[in-house]
């Protein structure tokens, strides 16, 4: 009997959720996540970009190569809001070649970050872009 | 092979991917929302507060989640903590004394309310009465199927501790739904 009540307990609350699913993730999503600012620069003049901003883009830049998996973007931001540069942590692909994918990903993220910095210094080069290759996998969804 | 597990989503909602986050709020979101109904009598609006308020802090905290419990565990501890604040946000409403009796009549009756599928309601009451932290650890065990383990660190407490608090609300409840078999 308890049982029965449990389940029945169970589906009266579920009936309300379904009202009011939609909205709770709309408002959360909404929500700001606390970011530093990063200096850009616009034609007509310096912006502030959000650091969470930057990392979004980055993700969705990087995740076109199929044989990594992206787990982690930091940005190096000196004094107030200098881009000082970005470490991209990655698990790749078993067996595939590691620098080539690196590099792959560093083109992929520079295009990115200038398209939203603008001509920044300094400029993304291999010392102020670190590729680290954390792990490997071998399935669909990145586990080892 | 399944889908990507929770601790691949929490790393793409960390990087800002929205699609990953509203896959963690299908997988998990419902079960929050009815420890909270349960923990706050029943009460779906300060319910439905306590879950956004849980849910606006995961997305906002998630690039802080290192992995060190699961997912789920996570997500229930920050519901445990927003269900307890709204709880004590709540405040007693003056009422009359004949509001809370209970007319006698066949509505009392369990077989009448069997008949309405209204078993849950009596198990509702009862859970009402439970003690909070008992009524907490048979919910995340009952309703959920949490491990102690799990269930010990959303309450911050001990695992031996758990097994004692749903030993007692199991007593209870089964106690107080006996007339209905």
């Amino acid at each position: 009997m308890l049982k029965e009540a449990t389940q029945s307990l169970r589906d009266h609350v579920d009936q309300r959720w379904v009202e009011i699913a939609d909205r709770v993730l709309t408002r959360a999503l909404r929500t700001t996540r606390t970011s530093l600012a990063v200096q850009a620069q616009a034609a007509n003049g310096p912006v502030h970009i959000s650091e969470q901003v930057l990392i979004a883009h980055l993700r969705d830049a990087v995740s076109t190569v199929p044989q990594s998996r992206i787990q982690d973007v930091v940005i190096t931001i000196e004094g107030l809001d200098t881009y000082a540069g970005v470490i991209i942590t990655i698990s790749a692909r078993f067996g595939v070649p590691l620098i080539s994918v690196a590099d792959t990903i560093r083109k992929l993220a520079s295009e990115r970050l200038t398209q939203l910095l603008g001509p920044i210094v300094p400029p993304v080069t291999v010392t102020t872009m670190h590729i680290h290759v954390q792990d490997v996998f071998q399935d669909d969804h990145g586990s080892a | 092979m399944g889908g990507p597990t929770d601790q691949d989503l929490a790393r793409q909602a960390a990087l800002g991917d929205r699609v990953a986050f509203a896959e963690i709020f299908e997988r998990h979101a419902a079960a929050m929302f009815r420890y909270a109904v349960h923990m706050l009598d029943g009460d779906t609006h300060h319910a439905e507060d306590a879950v956004q308020e849980a849910l606006t802090q995961a997305w906002v905290h998630l690039p802080q989640y290192r992995g060190d419990s699961g997912l789920q565990t996570w997500l229930f501890r920050i519901t445990a903590n927003c269900v307890l604040s709204a709880r004590r946000r709540r405040r007693p409403i003056a009422m009359e004394d004949w509001i809370l009796t209970v007319p006698a009549g066949p509505d009392t009756d369990p077989v009448i309310h069997a008949q309405h599928g209204e078993l849950w309601v009596e198990l509702d009451v009862a859970l009402g009465e439970l003690p909070w932290r008992q009524r907490a650890a048979w919910l995340l065990c009952e309703l959920e199927g949490l491990p102690y383990e799990e269930i010990a660190a959303i309450l911050d407490t001990t695992p031996t501790v758990v097994r004692g608090q749903l030993y007692r609300a199991r007593r209870t409840l089964a106690a107080r739904m006996a007339k209905w078999r």
